[in-house]
């Protein structure tokens, strides 16, 4: 059933979903950031849970006379009405379709007209992150015909414009540039973006932070929606002259933005085999999570901060196994943590296990979408794993190719100087292939600067030998004991410390 | 070619990205970036895909080796065109690249030249390619190594190896080349990371 056959002005609104609307509604009028945060993150949802757990929200139709009749409030209401179909229900092709529409509206509003609002920065991300899953779900939709039915068929042939990649890419696009956001990017380097975090003092007679933080968002939106295409280098492209160096952000502020913004980046540079960058940014991100996971876990979104947190030690695992090196710019709790989540699958990896990388692959790697039309005259076809088979097949052959690698690498650490014969001997191959497998080492491992040989050749005798740097990797003890006599030292002192409530009590702090 | 971000998703411009290609091919240069957008063009409209400009575009993007460019453009290159050739092959000669497998490599290539017939200097980016990693892997080679991994024999050896006597001061002693340039050996021996600790820890550790 479609909401619009049981929607109308006629169906009967519960109390609390009235008294939600109307003080909802007040807030959004009287611009109070937290408030409206607060109903959106929190009470939203607790009323979810009780009312909606099985089925939709009333309709924008039946609440509409409770809120003036206002248009933008009612678009708004919609969303947030989909957003939760979307969580919780299945939504049919005509509801994917009318909440297309939702989003069209709303996005012509915002980018044509002035809207003389102010909506939390946690909310808007929120906006450009559901309008990006949609459209991976519409895509998953369309990809499975086999599940859908002759009419389904019929009306996909006639969606057009409808979830369609270049709509969806233009949408994003046109925010940023409707925003002035690069060139204020550009400008300060987002200085004073990240101060105000885009909001505009009430005292000046209204102005809007909605087009401007939309703008910058928008850019992680494309980053996301050209990494589930395969396009990495695109992806990473779109974001510019957004700087993930800088720790004081706007995307830093809101924290699922933020772990979205590392999660994706890091895929992007795992993908372009920069792995050390790839270690960087996920090492980054997951610190971020380790210090602001205990403040969230009663917000809407922690499900999804877990699920992601646990992707990217997946893919970090991954990059540290193609590059042990890295795993020197791991900050302690991470390197801990990822001991104890996969110490053993990267054992397994560095043996070159290919089964492992493909585990770990298909757990973390994002969901990704084929962008064409499906073949409707094969109504049987399913399509929807082709584009992540694809992708999986692609970073396999990567894999492939180090092959035999780790072994040698291994090898090479226990001599400073082996005849080439003999190490073919010991990894049981032809000497001539020995050679083409150090040049691969070397080909390989070029980046991140972890093996250090060179061939040489005797001229009279013509032998050749492998000669070999110093590559066992020193464990850092200096940082590793520092930083452990600054934590003890600190420990002494809170202990040696007055306790703190005495302190209060005395009217102190 | 410059593009503007709403260029990046504007289907009317695939007749132009494709002229691009052509102009790097005669400029001898590659621009990534246009290239991967008229890739996912294709990704997007596979009816309107071009497999001349396609193979083109791989082939430019594997004179790129040691770059990643061939990587990054074969993720937007839908599986069925990668099963049939012409693509297939040039999976086949970037796997080879790839692995250093260049005895391989050059076998493949000789029966499929017709890939790069209008795309001038690919054998050359390739033989630079191998010469890139035999720099990095040795400090002195045999000649007919050298020659079975560029596949290159004879006169036209002998002029490559002349030509970098004079231009990378390499040094022919018999059938040994001494490959001049490589400052990596005269790093071999020293150790990487340290155990050093900065004078401005000592403070927080003395309790300062």
């Amino acid at each position: 059933m479609s909401s619009m056959e049981h929607g109308g002005a006629g169906e009967a609104v519960p109390d609390l979903v009235k008294q939600f609307v109307v003080y909802f509604y007040r807030h959004i009028r009287e611009r109070n950031i937290y408030e409206i945060y607060s109903m959106f993150d929190s009470s939203f949802q607790k009323l979810s849970d009780r009312y909606f757990k099985n089925q939709s929200w009333p309709t924008a139709e039946s609440i509409t006379e409770f809120v003036d009749n206002d248009h933008v409030f009612c678009l708004l209401y919609k969303e947030m009405y989909f957003r939760h179909m979307y969580a919780k229900l299945q939504p049919t092709l005509d509801q994917r379709i009318q909440s297309w529409e939702t989003y069209c509206q709303l996005f012509g509003i915002i980018l044509n007209r002035n809207v003389n609002m102010q909506l939390p920065n946690g909310w808007l991300w929120q906006m450009i992150d559901e309008f990006i899953y949609q459209f991976q779900s519409f895509c998953q939709y369309k990809a499975k015909l086999f599940q859908r039915t002759a009419g389904e068929i019929e009306q996909l042939k006639q969606c057009g414009e409808v979830w369609s990649p270049l709509a969806v890419l233009n949408y994003l696009q046109t925010f940023v540039d409707k925003s002035g956001i690069v060139a204020e990017l550009q400008r300060d380097g987002g200085k004073s973006l990240a101060e105000t975090e885009g909001y505009v003092e009430s005292g000046k007679g209204g102005g809007s932070n909605v087009l401007k933080v939309l703008g910058y968002f928008a850019r992680i939106g494309l980053l996301r929606v050209h990494c589930i295409l395969g396009d990495y280098h695109g992806g990473l492209q779109a974001m510019e002259p957004l700087d993930l160096h800088n720790k004081q952000g706007l995307y830093t502020k809101v924290t699922l933005c933020h772990i979205s913004t590392s999660y994706y980046t890091g895929f992007c540079y795992l993908m372009m085999r920069r792995y050390l960058d790839a270690i960087r940014v996920f090492n980054s991100g997951l610190s971020f999570i380790a210090r602001i996971k205990q403040y969230h876990s009663r917000s809407s979104g922690y499900d999804q901060i877990l699920q992601k947190m646990e992707q990217m030690y997946a893919l970090l695992a991954l990059a540290v196994a193609l590059c042990p090196a890295g795993t020197k710019s791991l900050e302690e709790n991470v390197h801990t943590s990822l001991r104890e989540k996969h110490a053993e699958k990267i054992q397994r990896m560095t043996r070159s296990e290919l089964s492992v990388f493909d585990e770990l692959f298909t757990y973390a790697c994002p969901k990704f979408i084929t962008p064409s039309l499906p073949d409707y005259s094969n109504s049987g076809a399913n399509t929807s794993s082709e584009a992540y088979k694809l992708q999986l097949k692609m970073f396999l052959t990567e894999i492939s190719q180090q092959d035999q690698l780790p072994v040698l690498k291994q090898y090479l650490k226990l001599y400073t100087s082996i005849s080439v014969s003999k190490l073919a001997d010991l990894m049981g191959s032809e000497p001539e292939q020995l050679l083409t497998l150090l040049m691969r080492l070397k080909h390989k491992t070029s980046s991140s600067a972890d093996t250090d040989f060179i061939v040489d050749v005797d001229a009279s005798t013509g032998e050749e030998t492998v000669q070999i740097g110093d590559i066992k990797m020193q464990k850092n003890y200096v940082e590793y004991y520092s930083n452990h006599i600054l934590k003890l030292r600190a420990i002494c002192q809170e202990l040696t410390q007055p306790p703190r409530q005495q302190q209060s009590a005395q009217g102190g702090w | 070619m410059e593009l503007s971000g709403k260029d990046r998703y504007n289907p009317d411009l695939i007749p132009n990205l494709e002229a691009s290609v052509d102009k790097q091919i005669s400029g001898g240069s590659f621009d990534l970036s246009t290239n991967l957008v008229l890739l996912r063009m294709y990704q997007f409209f596979p009816d309107r895909t071009n497999s001349t400009v396609l193979v083109k575009v791989l082939v430019k993007a594997l004179m790129q080796l040691p770059g990643t460019d061939f990587t990054q453009c074969a993720y937007l290159v839908p599986q069925r065109f990668q099963l049939e050739e012409p693509i297939a092959n040039l999976l086949t000669l970037a796997q080879h690249a790839e692995c250093m497998q260049f005895k391989e490599f050059w076998e493949v290539a000789s029966k499929c030249k017709y890939l790069w017939e209008s795309v001038p200097g690919f054998e050359q980016s390739i033989r630079d390619f191998a010469l890139h990693a035999i720099n990095l892997t040795f400090s002195q080679i045999r000649k007919q190594k050298l020659g079975e991994i560029l596949s290159l024999e004879g006169g036209e050896l002998d002029a490559l190896v002349k030509d970098r006597a004079a231009k990378s001061g390499w040094k022919v002693t018999g059938d040994v080349i001494q490959l001049g340039g490589n400052e990596l050996k005269s790093k071999l021996g020293k150790s990487s990371g340290s155990n050093v600790l900065d004078f401005a820890q000592y403070g927080p550790l003395l309790g300062m």
